[in-house]
């Protein structure tokens, strides 16, 4: 019975207005990530939820209860910071005991949370140490913990593993992922990294410019971006975007941008007609790039700028024209600058968006 | 694991260095200033114990005594018997001034931990005109609020009352302290608060149980700041007191010794006792004291 609804909630800050008539509701247990670059409004809806931020208008309800009149303390929720902000006079036993003893549970009861909530996180033998005295990943466990030592109506997590270093958020990642399979507990998670959304969150809301642009499971949001802003924000590296006009020259429809033409497949070419302006945004993954040598039949002409082995994957930076993209290749892959080839596009995973609206088409 | 710090060449030659001191220069020069400042310091101090266990002739003897021949603690004793005629004025001089420091530091303590908080945390209207305000007072010499305080204590029938003193002093005391204390809860973060507040606690009560303990030495220095400040103070107390019993011991000391002709041992045993409290305050308190004005200064 927590479900939490946010209803046309607005924050701003005199003429700014930093979050702009979000709505949506987290289903009870739901692991909602809401992601977007810096200044998106991402943190500030998160701190209305928790009752730290002032709504300036509109209603949020934890579990059926309008909270917005509501205390922190009152709302009955857990919050884990990225700086952690564990009590640094106090061990991590005492740091872990306080939400506790904050909600007059009975010291017996305390122990046995607190030792609980300590085994699941493997930190018992932290529990006589100061914060200071432990490493990054050993506090952000500790933060963990005093949220977990309660049993809240919703957990919310602000960008909580970015301050450690890459292995170790991979390594959260997977086991805050775990937790919140075990827990069952609504959790609200902010991130700027849509890696992490994307690995952990049931759902993601995509955010920008103080509203939200999109709303759905990762693959949904992956799959079929409603926008240029969220199908660049989802994916690393970042979709490849082409601006052209379509031409319908018959039983042949082009998109033609600078210095290159790409012929659609029927299905594409119908949905590049309903362009109110007849121009598109054309947006390839590069994953859904094709390098071919400069012989072969199909494709576009294009040249290598870069290439870049990773292992796995080769990175292809290339030139279409005069727009730069990636593609990505094969590791065994090698190329030299300058060295022309041919460019193939998969026309069953193309994004067409409107380019006067940048809406998706 | 390895890190940064661990391989940095600076570190290595700085152990090296430990190990193997050089003595430079600049080190005697150092050594040497500060032995000068020491002696600048603390030969009075020694003075005027070593007077003060002196009798009547022999400190007036020439050449001086630097060591008493004859050590005495008849000046102590006269001035720190309840019975006498010197002992119970000097004891109500010391429990004047006493008095008047302790309630200046408790009540400047209580004014300046929550506006100092305010300051730090809160965002309102006249915030930074009100800060400068604040630090106005600080701007002038405290001689040239002598006539119009008096003024003021007059209009408000408080001439003659421990309480004009007590009032002024607070203002004198309150900017510095404010001051300080804003400096420490702005480098205390906010997420704490937060934290706390989520975890169940009130405003007030997350500021009670988190904030308070750590900025406790600041609020430390400020309260040794007060006192001091109110213990040694002079002009204020001799324009504001005429009653007898109300003097504190700066005051009184003066009044007391130029009465009956010149006591220069009882008047040293008296300075000593005087600086007393303030020398074991701070010996109690110094690690908090020098925390507090170093915090901010070196990243934790």
């Amino acid at each position: 019975m927590s479900e939490v609804v946010l209803d046309e909630v607005v924050k701003s800050y005199g003429d700014v207005v930093a979050v702009d008539h979000v709505s949506f509701t987290i289903k009870d247990g739901e692991f909602i990530a809401l992601v977007g670059p810096s200044g998106c409004g991402k943190t500030t809806t998160l701190n209305m939820v928790a009752g730290l931020t002032e709504l300036t208008s509109g209603t949020i309800t934890i579990g059926g209860k309008v909270v917005n009149d509501l205390d922190p303390k009152d709302r009955d929720i857990a919050m884990v910071f990225q700086n952690y902000a564990l009590y640094p006079s106090k061990t991590v036993g005492e740091n872990l005991a306080f939400p506790l003893q904050m909600r007059k549970v009975p010291k017996p009861e305390i122990e046995v949370r607190v030792k609980r909530a300590a085994e699941t996180l493997s930190i018992t033998h932290l529990l006589q140490r100061k914060p200071r005295q432990l490493s990054g990943g050993q506090q952000q466990r500790v933060a963990l913990g005093r949220a977990l030592v309660r049993d809240p109506k919703a957990f919310l997590m602000d960008e909580p593993l970015s301050n450690l270093d890459a292995m170790l958020r991979v390594q959260m990642r997977s086991e805050l992922k775990r937790l919140h399979q075990e827990f069952a507990t609504t959790v609200i998670y902010v991130t700027h990294d849509q890696m992490e959304a994307m690995t952990m969150a049931d759902r993601i809301a995509v955010m920008s410019g103080g509203s939200v642009q999109q709303i759905g499971a990762p693959d949904e949001i992956y799959d079929r971006p409603a926008n240029t802003f969220v199908a660049g924000f989802i994916g690393s590296p970042a979709m490849n975007f082409l601006n052209g006009i379509v031409l319908d020259s018959g039983d042949k429809t082009v998109v033609r941008g600078e210095e290159w033409e790409l012929p659609l497949n029927s299905t594409n070419a119908a949905r590049a007609r309903k362009s109110s302006s007849g121009e598109v945004i054309v947006g390839a993954r590069h994953s859904n790039l094709s390098v071919l040598p400069q012989s072969a039949d199909i494709g576009l002409p294009a040249r290598i700028y870069t290439v870049e082995p990773t292992g796995d994957v080769t990175y292809v930076h290339l030139f279409l024209g005069k727009q730069l993209l990636v593609a990505s290749a094969p590791g065994t892959y090698r190329g030299a600058a300058d060295q022309p080839i041919r460019l193939e596009f998969d026309q069953n995973r193309l994004y067409l968006f409107d380019a006067a609206t940048e809406q998706a088409l | 694991m390895t890190t940064l710090a661990d391989v940095r060449p600076g570190r290595r030659i700085a152990t090296r260095g430990w190990s193997r001191p050089r003595i430079r220069p600049i080190d005697v020069i150092s050594v040497v200033w500060l032995v000068v400042l020491l002696a600048f310091a603390v030969i009075p101090m020694l003075w005027m114990l070593s007077t003060s266990l002196k009798g009547q002739f022999a400190a007036l003897s020439q050449p001086p005594e630097w060591i008493p021949s004859h050590p005495t603690l008849e000046q102590y004793q006269t001035l720190l018997s309840p019975t006498g005629s010197v002992g119970p004025v000097f004891l109500r001089y010391f429990l004047n001034s006493m008095v008047v420091s302790l309630t200046t530091t408790a009540l400047g303590v209580l004014i300046a931990i929550p506006a100092a908080y305010a300051f730090s945390r809160f965002q309102f209207p006249g915030r930074d005109v009100l800060f400068f305000a604040v630090l106005v007072r600080n701007m002038f010499p405290v001689v040239v609020f002598l006539i119009p305080l008096f003024i003021l204590m007059r209009a408000l029938h408080l001439i003659n009352t421990q309480w004009s003193l007590i009032l002024t002093y607070m203002t004198f005391g309150l900017p510095l302290s404010i001051w300080l204390l804003k400096g420490f809860y702005d480098n205390i973060p906010e997420e704490l608060e937060r934290a706390a507040r989520i975890d169940g606690a009130s405003r007030f009560k997350a500021f009670w149980l988190i904030i308070m303990p750590l900025s406790s030495p600041g609020i430390i220095a400020t309260a040794i700041y007060a006192f001091i400040g109110a213990w040694n103070e002079y002009v204020y107390a001799l324009t504001f007191l005429n009653s007898e019993n109300l003097l504190t011991l700066p005051v009184g000391l003066q009044h007391f010794f130029t009465e009956f002709a010149t006591n220069w041992p009882g008047l040293m045993a008296a300075a000593f006792i005087m600086s007393v409290p303030v020398v074991v305050m701070f010996m109690l308190l110094q690690k908090q004291f020098v925390r507090a004005l170093t915090e901010g200064a070196v990243k934790s």
